[in-house]
């Protein structure tokens, strides 16, 4: 009964925009470590890949069903091996970014202030999913404890 | 999260030392003989860089590997100085070949490099902070 409820919210979602984005937030924080290494390119993870993955997800929700009392769902039944499925492993992998740059010598293509600014909007983008979490957790509360 | 921080601080450990070795480059910029008082010009250290690509952890954020090194090839600067104690018998002096300019602009690098992972420490430890908000 629980496990619906937390279902049929976004959480299952946010948990994973989560995970993805402490994830990438530490490959940033790697190409910033490397930033005077050789030959080291600067490395991410398929972002494109993974809002697509998210979009994909969230238009893909089962609709209200009599048995389901009109909650949107992520396909209750096997939830967690159909968001598995739609986050696979590899857009948790970084891939390294375009070949060298003419502007260092060194084979690097170390450029910082677009990781920082990367970094930044991935921290903020981490920061909106708990919120959107702890919001949604509270009003379960709410609910729970019968307050408005 | 943890291990993001270890990462920071591999690039900050690795340019601190890159600081260490141009400050003792600088130190060093007239120094003729060695540690047991021969007379031998200061050889130049300097740092090499390498991504730290660990096996089983591919895919995921790496941090820095550093090496020190001792430039033994450069020649040493000669100086003609016949009344030095460390003069040959033609009387020049060997001095370490240090380029300030050079080592300047290594200092540069290495405090704004420094700068930038102090800067990815911050935004880790608010990232972090953000995540124990959902225990609240």
């Amino acid at each position: 009964m629980i496990d619906r409820l937390f279902d049929s919210s976004t959480i299952p979602l946010l948990a994973k925009v989560a995970a993805f984005t402490e994830r990438r937030h530490e490959v940033l924080v790697g190409n910033v470590a490397n930033a005077s290494t050789p030959d080291y390119r600067t490395r991410d993870l398929p972002v494109a890949d993974f809002k697509a993955a998210l979009d994909e997800a969230v238009t893909g929700r089962s609709p209200p069903t009599s048995s389901g009392r009109g909650l949107w769902s992520f396909k209750a039944a096997d939830e967690k091996a159909s968001l598995d499925k739609l986050f696979p492993q590899h857009l948790f992998r970084a891939v390294e970014g375009p070949a060298r740059t003419l502007t260092f010598q060194d084979g690097n293509n170390r450029n910082i202030e677009q990781e920082v600014m990367e970094m930044t909007k991935n921290s903020l983008m981490q920061s909106v999913a708990i919120e959107l979490m702890t919001v949604q957790m509270n009003r379960l509360q709410a609910a729970i404890s019968e307050k408005a | 999260m943890f291990r993001t921080l270890d990462l920071s601080t591999s690039g900050l450990v690795a340019q601190r030392t890159r600081m260490d070795t141009i400050a003792g480059n600088i130190a060093n910029l007239n120094t003729t003989r060695d540690e047991t008082g021969q007379v031998s010009p200061f050889q130049r250290r300097f740092i090499t860089f390498l991504a730290a690509d660990e096996k089983g952890d591919e895919g995921r954020g790496t941090g820095v590997k550093f090496a020190v090194h001792v430039d033994r090839e450069t020649p040493p600067r000669k100086v003609v100085q016949p009344g030095h104690p460390d003069a040959d018998a033609s009387g020049v002096v060997s001095y370490p070949s240090i380029d300030l300019t050079k080592e300047f602009v290594n200092a540069l690098e290495a405090s704004r490099a420094y700068e930038a992972n102090v800067a990815t420490i911050d935004i880790t430890k608010g990232m972090f902070s953000e995540s124990l908000k959902i225990l609240a």
